[in-house]
């Protein structure tokens, strides 16, 4: 038995060690071709990157997941009018601008990007393992990869070997191929409902908490933001198209603690501030009125109820896609 | 240091194994078993330097104990050691739940302890303080009949395979071994072998399954006022699976280590999600900790309130209440607070001890035997209700939690599903956990895959004498150890979280 | 008492506690040869094993024993005293 373990440790071992580190390697090199499609701004950067003959839309909205999910269940627009290019907030504006970057190199360009966020989503920067999964891993374009460096104030050390990084380099490549690839920006096709305001509901305790939770939390907007910001306008002006900013609308609990505390006002000031220096020469239009809604129609601090909340903030978006569509 | 990391495996693990056995081969078993004492000194020193102290102290003091015990077999000293150690266990981790508590009962109120310095508790201190109360009791029965040499009393307490997570081990499992391994008796590769391919299944118990099960549960039970029944059901299974394969997985690299060092340590789990009733159960799940409560609690307190029923009771209810309800729920509540100080892991050990007590009553009244599947899903139930004051930050938590998995009210499809919620009639909304299509279906996924492999995989910590040096033992090995080293860095941050 | 009548009284004893009449105990059964031998049947092992014998035993000591022989043997030891 020793003679056994003698020859299990010298020969056995190693061999299939080796063995099952070669097959690794050669799986992820297999696999290094093929883009991970793991999330929604996955799905968004590999149909960003091929032109389309079926896109020919005026308007793109950005957006954090509280407009997405208006997007992704509502028909906003007349078809083929409005491209959806909402994420979540983990990417960030940065998420957004690298996007719009894939998007002007391949598509038509647009008469009007749209970012209908919350504000809180203009201050948001993803570092750590959120810019691994929302950046890094997304945009590997070598000038994005040198751009996410700078915003992140680091550069990314690559794993040497695919034994470290299984996951990501192996385990979401899999899924990837067996996934059906994307091949359309997505947007929904419901209409929405018309909705009562006046209906009389209550809010769960939880949810008036975190709203008011949310209420105190400042929402400053860091330098690296304003730069992404005023590289977007870099991008109008060479593209020649106009930004307009529209927030997400807030339950009214936020709206009145906001008000006190002068956090939105603050916010606003700073946004301005951005756009007069680093957006001259490009039209950028800026929403500062917030639109209020009862607390009842949020089901938690940030997103709406579906679809009565929903439905209420698409209908808000298609009378401005229709205003915008007029003015053309 | 976790065993799961990069500077236990690729630096700490290798130097040690080195350093033991080129000590054995080039000098003599007792350097080798010091050198050893050492590394195990040197890996507790690397949590918290200041524990280490503790810890000398704890040991140095019980060895005096045990030798005045061993002396004149005396009540009195055993009482003190005991004092000592359960006094240290209840300053270091049960001071501020203590106080919290006595002052609500007397006050009405109790301090925030965000004033006071945070408690660190320091680590390993419950099983270490119980190897050595089991030893000392052990020393006191006649048991113990002869007082080890003091460093051979420290390798026993301070072994670091099992000093930080158990297993929970008796000095008589190991004192022969360690006067073995100082003669230099060491079954060489037919130990180290097995050693090597337990510890490789527990890395990959813990680093592959517990650790991808892992973000389900927590959003579960982070979401526990909001949550479906649906999605309670699943959390709750989600949970019960990470802490099996988290808990075995450790228990495993533990019985490996030790066998990598020549020693063999008691198993801690054999597939108990395969246990058809409450009693097969806990004779299956962290069975050391079992071992040592029913031997030092359970039993003298059943024996003594035995021998009075039996001499004094003729009621049979009353009976059933002395004998079996008082030292069952008395020995669940005790190995509750042990595993930390709160109220929910209490109700852990009482909807245990509850469960085992109806188990033992139904037997008792000898009511017909179950069909294997309502008595395996009634086991199963119990476990996981108990395993949600486990897990939940606090009661009102667990009671979100539990009344959201049996709530007709809390019983909605996800708005993903919203076509088919609607043609049969049932309400939808967003839900926090099952809150895409897809990441439901991943979620749903990795939870059968897990289910099957928790009571599929074999207990190898268990037979690891029947393991061969065999091709398929090297594949599966290689394959463990690759997979686990290349998880080990996967982000932390949860994949599919919606902002 | 010899240990052949000590084994067959305690083989009596396991038959009622476990109610199972073709419980058939030797010296190398242990714990792990009947199912349900758990914490709770110790105790009435021990018990009625006291009340059967007039001895005196202790639950870890005889947790202690490796089969039925050893507590055979045992008994045995405690009834010669």
């Amino acid at each position: 038995m020793k003679d056994g373990w003698r020859k299990f440790f010298l020969f056995k071992l190693p061999v299939t060690l080796a063995a099952i580190l070669i097959l690794i390697e050669a799986l992820a090199f297999a696999l290094e071709e093929v883009r991970p499609n793991r999330h929604d701004l996955d799905r968004l950067a590999i149909v960003a990157d091929y032109p389309s003959e079926a896109i020919h839309s005026k308007i793109i909205v950005f957006g954090d997941s509280v407009t997405q999910d208006v997007l992704k269940t509502f028909k906003i627009g007349v078809e083929g009018q409005v491209t959806n290019l909402t994420t979540n907030k983990a990417s960030g504006i940065i998420g957004s601008y690298l996007l719009l970057s894939r998007y002007l190199q391949n598509q038509p360009t647009p008469k009007t990007v749209v970012f209908a966020a919350t504000p809180e989503f203009f201050a948001f920067s993803p570092d750590g393992d959120v810019a691994e999964l929302y950046l890094r891993s997304v945009f590997h374009h070598e000038d994005e990869k040198e751009y996410i460096d700078g915003y992140l104030g680091e550069q990314r050390s690559a794993p040497s070997m695919s034994l470290m990084h299984l996951e990501g380099r192996i385990g979401t490549k899999i899924i990837s191929v067996l996934s059906p690839t994307p091949v359309k920006f997505p947007m929904g096709q419901r209409v929405p409902d018309t909705t009562s305001l006046a209906a009389d509901a209550n809010v769960q305790a939880h949810v008036l908490d975190d709203i008011l939770k949310r209420a105190e939390r400042p929402i400053v907007i860091p330098e690296k933001n304003s730069n992404v910001l005023s590289e977007i306008c870099t991008l109008a002006k060479k593209h020649k198209f106009n930004i307009h900013i529209v927030f997400a609308p807030v339950p009214i609990s936020l709206f009145d603690a906001w008000k006190k505390n002068g956090i939105f006002a603050s916010f606003l000031t700073q946004l301005r501030y951005i756009f007069k220096q680093g957006c001259q020469d490009v039209a950028v239009s800026l929403e500062t009125t917030l639109t209020v809604v009862p607390d009842y129609m949020m089901r938690d601090a940030d997103h709406l109820i579906r679809h009565t909340g929903t439905s209420f903030f698409a209908n808000r978006l298609n009378e401005f896609v229709a205003k915008l569509a007029n003015s053309y | 240091m976790l065993f799961a990391s990069k500077e236990f495996l690729f630096f700490f693990l290798p130097l040690a194994l080195l350093a033991f056995h080129v000590a054995r081969h080039i000098s003599n078993g007792k350097i080798a078993v010091n050198i050893l004492i050492i590394f195990s000194l040197i890996y507790y020193s690397w949590w918290e330097i200041e524990f280490l102290f503790l810890l000398l102290l704890s040991v140095s003091l019980n060895y005096l104990f045990l030798r005045l015990i061993l002396l004149n077999s005396s009540k009195l000293i055993l009482a003190v050691g005991l004092l000592f150690n359960l006094g240290l266990l209840a300053y270091f981790k049960y001071r501020n739940f203590l106080i919290e508590n006595i002052e609500l009962l007397f006050i009405g109120s109790s301090h925030s302890f965000e004033k006071f310095s945070a408690i660190i508790i320091p680590l390993g201190i419950s099983f270490y303080t119980f190897q050595q109360i089991a030893m000392l009791i052990d020393a006191r029965d006649g048991t113990i009949k002869t007082l080890p040499p003091f460093l051979n009393f420290v390798q026993f307490v301070t072994f670091f395979p099992q000093l930080i997570a158990g297993p929970i081990v008796l000095f008589k499992e190991v004192r022969e071994q360690i006067e073995a391994l100082q003669k230099n008796q060491f079954d060489g590769l037919n130990v180290f072998g097995p050693g090597l391919a337990i510890f490789s299944f527990g890395l990959f118990k813990k680093v592959c399954l517990a650790d991808t099960i892992a973000p389900f549960a927590d959003l579960a039970f982070n979401s526990h006022q909001i949550i479906s029944t649906l999605e309670a059901w699943a959390g709750s299974v989600a949970y019960s699976l990470q802490l099996y394969f988290d808990f075995s997985g450790y228990s495993d690299m533990a019985v490996g280590l030790g066998l990598m060092f020549g020693v063999r340590l008691p198993f801690n789990f054999d597939t108990p999600f395969r246990a058809r009733n409450m009693t097969n159960f806990w004779k299956s799940w962290h069975i050391t900790m079992t071992r040592f409560f029913m031997l030092y609690v359970y039993s003298p307190i059943a024996l003594r309130l035995g021998r009075f029923a039996q001499f004094n009771l003729k009621n049979i209810f009353l009976i059933f209440f002395l004998t079996v309800l008082t030292p069952t729920i008395f020995t669940f509540l005790l190995s509750g607070l042990w595993h930390g100080a709160g109220w929910t892991f209490v109700m852990f050990g009482c909807v245990n001890g509850l469960a085992l007590v109806l188990n033992n009553g139904w037997r008792m009244l000898k009511m017909p035997k179950l069909p294997f599947l309502i008595s395996w899903s009634l086991t199963m139930l119990s476990v996981l209700i108990s395993f949600v004051y486990f897990r939940s930050e606090s009661i009102e938590a667990a009671h979100n939690f539990i009344t959201a998995m049996f709530s007709i009210e809390h019983f909605f499809f996800p708005n993903w599903l919203e076509l088919y919620a609607e043609k049969i009639g049932v309400p939808w909304k967003s839900l926090p956990v099952l809150s895409g299509g897809s990441y439901s279906v991943k979620f749903l996924i990795i939870l059968a895959i897990l289910s099957v492999l928790s009571v599929r995989m074999p207990n190898l910590s268990k037979c690891y004498e029947k393991l061969k040096p065999s091709w398929t033992l090297a594949s599966a090995i290689a394959f463990m150890l690759i997979m686990s080293v290349g998880f080990l860095d996967r982000p932390k941050v949860f994949l599919y979280f919606q902002f | 008492m010899q240990h052949d009548a000590i084994l067959h009284a305690l083989t009596v004893i396991f038959q009622e506690i476990f109610d199972d009449d073709d419980i058939s105990l030797k010296r190398e059964t242990t714990a792990l040869d009947i199912e349900e031998w758990d914490s709770l049947n110790q105790i009435k092992i021990i018990l009625a094993c006291e009340k059967v014998f007039d001895v005196h035993l202790k639950p870890r000591e005889i947790s202690a024993m490796e089969n039925i022989g050893d507590m055979v043997d045992h008994l045995h030891t405690l009834l010669s005293n």
